[in-house]
C-alpha cells in the first residue's frame, strides 16, 4: 500500500511546500515596489455567478496607441530578438520570431503619463486639422495619418496611468536605473515583435503583455468591490471608485495589500 | 499475476476448450472421459478462481461490457473532475487564503485516499480509474489555482509535477490513462523548460514542433528499450505516445517550414521533414512488425497515409479536377491493400 500511496503523497506535499516557499520568499523583506493605484489601472474583471472570486485586471494598454516609441529594433535586439539581414518589408521576420520573456518597467502617473497626454493632445489637433482638410477637399482621405485619436479629456479622466517605459532581461539593472519604488514597478512580461504598417523608416516594432494580468482579491479586501454592483464590471468608470495598494516582491510577483473606497461628492441637483 | 495476465490465461483456456471440441468433432483426437473430465474440472476451477480474484471477463459479452464500463469510467471521471473544479470556483471567493490552500492541497490528497480505497474494494478497476482521474484533476486544480491566488509568474514547472503525479498514480495502480496523461504532461513540461531556458516565452514551444522532439524521443526510447517486467503493461502506451508525438511534430513541420527552428529556406525545410516523416512512418511499421508490437503497425500506417495524402494534396489539388483527385486517393488505397496483402503472406510464410 505504501508503495502505491507514498510517491503521490510526497509529490503533492513537496510541490506545495516548494510553491509556498517561493511565495514566502517573494513576500519577505522589503517589497521591490509598493504603489497605490486606482480603478483606472486595476478595473474589476468580468465575472459571473459561477465564479465567486473578485479579480482585478492590470491595465497597461493605451487607446489609439499601438506602437511604443521606445520599443523598436535596437531595444528588441537587446532583448534577444534577431532581425539581422532580413528584408524590412518581409513579414516573415515577425511571424518567425517567438515571444521572449523579459522584465518591463511600469511607471505610474509619472512623466511618461504627462508626455502621453501631451502627445495625445498634439495628435488630436492633427486629426481634427486633417479631417477639416479632407472636408474642404485640400487633403485626400488616404493621405490622412491620424485616423483615430481618443478624446483627451476622457483619457485624462479614465485611462490607466500605468505605462510601460522600458524593458530588459536583468531586473536588478532595471531597478538600479529606475530606483523610485513608489513610481516604478518591474514586472515580468512577454515581448512580441510587431510589423509597423506605417511608412516609417524601420518597420520593426514590439508589443508588451504582462505575464501576470490579473490579481485575485483576498476575501478581507473584497467588501469595497462587492458594494459597487454587478453592472459595473468591465465598464470604464469615471471617476475611479476605489484605490488598491499593490506590492511587488523580490520575485516581482504582486499582491494586494489593501483596497479602499474613494468617496466622491454627489453631483448637484 | 495481475488482471491482464489473468485475462490472458482465461482467454487461452476458452480457446483450448473450443479447439478441443472442434478436434473431437472432426475425429482428430478422442480423449477418454476421465482425462477430459480432469482437464475440464481443472480449467473450470482455474477460471472460477481467476474470475473471483481478478474479476476478469469470462465471455465475449462480458468483454464488450467491460469496454463500455471503461469508457463510462473515463466519462464519469471527466464529469466529476469538472464538478470539482466548478465547485471550487463557486466557493473560493468566500474563503480566506489559508482556507483556499487547505481545500486545494486536500483535493489531490483526498483523491489519492479514494483511489486506494477503491483499489482495495474494486477488483475490476473501474472505480479505481475514476478516483485516480479525480486525484489527477485535484493536483492540476491545486497548482493552477494556487498560481492564480498568489499571482505566481507562469512557468512550465507545474507540468513536471503533474507528470510525476500522473506517472506515480498510473504505475502504482496499474492504470494506463493517468500514466498516459503523465507522459504527455512530462513532454509538455520538458519542451516548456527547454524553451524557457533559451529566453523564450515557455509556451512558444507550441509554435516550434522541433522542441517537442527531445521529450518525445526520450519517451519513445523508454518504451522501446525498457525491459523491466514490472512496467511491461505500460510499454505499449509509452511507445505509442512517444512515437505519435514524433510523427505529429514531423507532419506539422512538413506543412509549415516557418515553424522550424532552422533558418533555412522554408521550402527546403518542408521537403526535409516530408522525407523524414515518410521514413519515420515506415520505420514505425517495420519496428512494430519486427518486434511484434502491434500498437505500432496501425500507428505507422495511419501516419504514412496522412503524409502521403498531404503530399498528394499539395501536388495535385490545385490543378487536378476534384473527382480525379479522389479517384487517385482511392487507387492509392487499393494499391496499399495489395501491398499489405503481399506483406501479410510474406509474414505468414
Amino acid at each position: 500500500m505504501m508503495l502505491r500511496v507514498l510517491p503521490a503523497l510526497v509529490i503533492v506535499v513537496a510541490a506545495n511546500v516548494a510553491m509556498l516557499a517561493g511565495v514566502a520568499a517573494n513576500r519577505s523583506g522589503e517589497p521591490d515596489a509598493v504603489i497605490i493605484m486606482t480603478e483606472r489601472e486595476l478595473p474589476l474583471r468580468f465575472t459571473n455567478d459561477r465564479n465567486s472570486a473578485r479579480q482585478l485586471t492590470v491595465r497597461i494598454d493605451r487607446t489609439g496607441t499601438i506602437f511604443l516609441p521606445w520599443l523598436r529594433r535596437q531595444k528588441l535586439e537587446a532583448l534577444g530578438f534577431e532581425f539581422g539581414g532580413m528584408p524590412q518589408a518581409d513579414t516573415a521576420v515577425y511571424s518567425r520570431q517567438l515571444p521572449r520573456r523579459a522584465f518591463v518597467v511600469l511607471e505610474y502617473d509619472g512623466p511618461a503619463w504627462q508626455s502621453y497626454v501631451s502627445e495625445l493632445r498634439r495628435r488630436r489637433e492633427v486629426m481634427e486639422q486633417q479631417a477639416d482638410e479632407v472636408r474642404r477637399g485640400v487633403r485626400a482621405q488616404n493621405a490622412v495619418t491620424e485616423q483615430y485619436v481618443p478624446n483627451v479629456e476622457e483619457e485624462q479622466a479614465s485611462a490607466s496611468r500605468l505605462l510601460p517605459i522600458d524593458a530588459g532581461t536583468d531586473a536588478a539593472a532595471l531597478r538600479r536605473a529606475y530606483p523610485d519604488r513608489r513610481l516604478h514597478i518591474i514586472a515580468p512580461a512577454t515581448i512580441r515583435p510587431q510589423f509597423d504598417y506605417r511608412p516609417s523608416a524601420d518597420r520593426v516594432a514590439g508589443s508588451i503583455s504582462l505575464v501576470t494580468q490579473s490579481l485575485v482579491v483576498p476575501r478581507e479586501w473584497r467588501g469595497v468591490l462587492d458594494n459597487l454592483g454587478a453592472a459595473d464590471y468591465g465598464v470604464r468608470t469615471s471617476p475611479a471608485r476605489y484605490t488598491v495598494k499593490v506590492a511587488y516582491g523580490s520575485r516581482h510577483e504582486p499582491w494586494i495589500t489593501s483596497i479602499d473606497g474613494i468617496d466622491t461628492p454627489r453631483a448637484p441637483h | 499475476m495481475d488482471r491482464a495476465e489473468a485475462q490472458a490465461r482465461l482467454n487461452r483456456i476458452r480457446a483450448f476448450q473450443a479447439e478441443l471440441d472442434q478436434l473431437e468433432r472432426e475425429g482428430v483426437v478422442s480423449l477418454g472421459e476421465a482425462d477430459r473430465r480432469a482437464i475440464l474440472d481443472h480449467q473450470d476451477r482455474l477460471a472460477g478462481d481467476l474470475a473471483s480474484r481478478f474479476d476478469v471477463d469470462v465471455g465475449e459479452g462480458q468483454r464488450r461490457m467491460s469496454l463500455g464500463m471503461r469508457i463510462a469510467s473515463v466519462l464519469g471521471a471527466l464529469a466529476l473532475s469538472a464538478a470539482l473544479v466548478l465547485f471550487f470556483y463557486r466557493i473560493w471567493g468566500w474563503l480566506t487564503i489559508p482556507a483556499q490552500m487547505s481545500v486545494l492541497v486536500s483535493a489531490p490528497l483526498v483523491g489519492v485516499a479514494l483511489t486506494e480505497t477503491a483499489h482495495r474494494k474494486d477488483r475490476a478497476g473501474d472505480f479505481t480509474l475514476i478516483a485516480a482521474l479525480i486525484a489527477c484533476a485535484g493536483i492540476v486544480l491545486n497548482l493552477y489555482m494556487a498560481g492564480e491566488i498568489f499571482a505566481i509568474t507562469a512557468s512550465p514547472h507545474a507540468f513536471m509535477v503533474w507528470a510525476a503525479f500522473g506517472l506515480a498514480i498510473g504505475l502504482g495502480y496499474g492504470l494506463r490513462v493517468p500514466f498516459a496523461g503523465g507522459l504527455i504532461a512530462g513532454m509538455v513540461g520538458a519542451a516548456g523548460e527547454l524553451t524557457a531556458a533559451r529566453g523564450i516565452e515557455w509556451d512558444g514551444f507550441l509554435q516550434r514542433p522541433e522542441l517537442w522532439l527531445p521529450g518525445a524521443v526520450i519517451v519513445a526510447a523508454a518504451g522501446t528499450l525498457t525491459t523491466d517486467p514490472r512496467v511491461r503493461p505500460f510499454l505499449p502506451t509509452t511507445r505509442a505516445i512517444g512515437i505519435a508525438t514524433i510523427l505529429v511534430a514531423l507532419w506539422i513541420l512538413s506543412l509549415d517550414g516557418f515553424s522550424s527552428l532552422f533558418r533555412a529556406d522554408p521550402a527546403f525545410v518542408k521537403a526535409v521533414y516530408q522525407i523524414l516523416g515518410f521514413a519515420a512512418s515506415g520505420a514505425t511499421i517495420a519496428l512494430g512488425l519486427r518486434a511484434n508490437w502491434p500498437e505500432l503497425v496501425p500507428l505507422g500506417a495511419i501516419a504514412f497515409v496522412i503524409f502521403l495524402y498531404t503530399k498528394f494534396y499539395q501536388w495535385f489539388w490545385d490543378w487536378m479536377p476534384a473527382y480525379l483527385f479522389f479517384v487517385l486517393i482511392g487507387l492509392v488505397a487499393v494499391l496499399a491493400i495489395l501491398v499489405l496483402r503481399r506483406l501479410r503472406r510474406g509474414a505468414s510464410a
